[in-house]
């Protein structure tokens, strides 16, 4: 039944599988070269470095000779003595004038300037130019208040100069906390404004590179006393001015005063500078200006629709009183011609007078209808009114 | 004081003609100076009391003014224009005829005249106002 049995292992090759060959090999990167430098980093030193403003070169220090410079003078004198009383007797130049040829005389716009954020409600509450004549800064607000401003007030400048000058888009836009009324350009410095807003601060501002031009300081009237709402200096006495107020009046100040009013400012105790006024208007003072030709005119006009020409001498009574027919926006003395006299009025038309005689007889020299634009009706009038004072000018 | 000194000097040391003609003559040479000087103002101002005048300006051969009666940054600004226009006129005289000089120049503006008197070593300069 059970019998022995041998197993015997067969195999068999594999029909699919193949025998893998191996084989051993070895592989040598090249050698990897290496090189090492130094170097050293350089030095970095800063310098600041301030420019003042250059003191001119006192001359009197330079030397020269008296005894040639004495002989010269005596040589010369008597010869420029002898030309300057021919000068003061000739009649060779009485009534010449050097006419150009291409004299315009009619007015030319040169830009109309808008700022394409402005608020619809917003309008220019005021314009000035920078002392050097390139750059204009126009002050946005709004003319209706019911109470607090709620407005967002802005000064947007444009330099007229510059080969990228866009009409529609201010180089820059400084934005307020609330309407700005008022806008003034420092007199010799280009770079720096005063704006006065309707909350009652005013602040100076530095236009430097940056995009943020820094509030040099900003001031807080808190004090409630007479709403002022023109001022302006005499331009031979400089602590001479005249203030325009809310109620119509109009008082003639000193800077030289030295009575104290007891009321404290920024730590600076103010004076009593009303020194006498003038006869007041029935109605809020829109521009009180001083002649910039004569010592003693003032110029004041009034929401009563009257302009009046005062001379300091008869302060009491207005030398001439001129009746507008439309509402007063502003008067300016012109600044080259002493009789001329802008009015600007509400309705967008600028208004030039000639004073002919003291008394009530004016003569009208021009009047310019310019079109009612919403926005920047004054933009549009200070343009012209440039082109016109530089046609009429002498 | 040093005019004094000198003066007793030639007291003391010397009386020959010859040294007291010398000290005399530094003495003399000391108050000429003064006296010039004086001279110089009093002329400036007869010439800047003058009707109508402006301002009288005096400039060196180098072209710095050394006297003037006007501020210094308006004299610095005439002087530096003037000086050119004095040279371009004087080059126009003497090229339209090399032995012709410049000797006056006077600017004519709706305001002022500007008189130009050139010299050698010296400029004047006149600025009036012009009776319009």
């Amino acid at each position: 039944m059970f019998s022995k049995h041998s197993e015997v292992p067969t195999s068999f090759a594999s029909t699919w599988k193949t025998e893998q060959l191996l084989e051993t090999g070895s592989t040598q990167t090249d050698d990897i070269v290496k090189k090492e430098e130094e170097c050293q980093v350089i030095e970095q030193v800063e310098v600041g470095i301030q420019t003042e403003e250059e003191e001119p070169k006192n001359y009197q220090r330079s030397e020269y000779d008296e005894a040639s410079l004495s002989a010269f003078l005596k040589r010369v004198t008597p010869k420029v003595i002898r030309e300057l009383e021919r000068q003061n007797r000739s009649q060779a130049f009485h009534g010449y004038s050097v006419v150009k040829e291409e004299e315009s005389l009619g007015v030319k716009m040169l830009h109309s300037l808008r700022w394409n954020q402005l608020d619809p409600e917003g309008v220019v509450t005021g314009i000035d130019w920078s002392c050097t004549g390139s750059v204009i800064g126009v002050s946005y607000g709004s003319s209706y208040h019911d109470d607090w401003c709620d407005h967002k007030g802005a000064v947007a400048v444009w330099n007229i100069n510059r080969s990228d000058f866009d009409a529609n888009q201010p180089e820059r836009v400084i934005e307020a906390s609330s309407c700005v009324l008022s806008l003034a350009f420092h007199p010799t410095n280009p770079a720096v404004f005063a704006a006065g807003t309707f909350s009652g601060a005013y602040s100076c501002v530095l236009l430097q590179g940056q995009d943020i031009p820094r509030g040099i300081r900003t001031h807080m009237d808190g004090s409630s006393g007479v709403g002022i709402s023109s001022a302006s200096f005499n331009t031979e006495d400089s602590m001479l001015f005249v203030l325009g107020a809310e109620g119509g009046g109009l008082f003639l100040c000193s800077t030289s005063s030295e009575v104290p009013t007891g009321v404290e400012f920024g730590g600076v105790g103010l004076m009593r500078c009303v020194t006498s006024t003038l006869a007041s208007h029935s109605g809020r003072v829109i521009t009180a200006q001083f002649s910039p030709h004569h010592r003693n005119a003032v110029l004041s006009a009034a929401s009563d629709n009257q302009i009046r020409l005062f001379t300091l001498l008869q302060p009491n009574k207005p030398v001439s009183v001129i009746h507008s027919e439309e509402a007063i926006a502003c008067v300016r003395w012109s600044p080259s011609r002493p009789l001329v006299v802008a009015v600007g009025r509400v309705t967008g038309e600028a208004a030039f007078m000639k004073l002919v005689a003291v008394g009530d007889q004016l003569g009208r020299v021009c009047v310019w209808h310019l079109p009612n634009s919403a926005v920047s009706p004054l933009s549009t009038e200070l343009s012209n009114l440039h082109t016109i004072l530089d046609t009429l000018a002498d | 004081s040093h005019e004094s000194t000198v003066t007793i000097l030639s007291f003391i040391v010397d009386f020959t003609t010859e040294t007291t003609r010398i000290v005399s003559a530094n003495s003399y040479h000391n108050s000429t100076l003064i006296l010039q000087s004086a001279e110089v103002e009093e002329t400036l101002k007869r010439i800047q009391s003058h009707k109508g005048v402006v301002g009288v300006i005096v400039v060196n051969a180098e072209g710095i003014p050394i006297k003037s009666t006007l501020d210094n940054p308006t004299t610095i600004q005439y002087t530096g224009l003037i000086s050119g226009l004095t040279d371009k006129a004087r080059g126009v005289v003497r090229d339209l005829d090399p032995t012709n000089d410049l000797t006056f120049l006077r600017v004519r503006s709706k305001k002022h005249e500007i008189m130009i008197a050139p010299d050698k070593e010296y400029m004047l300069i006149v600025v009036q106002n012009t009776n319009e």
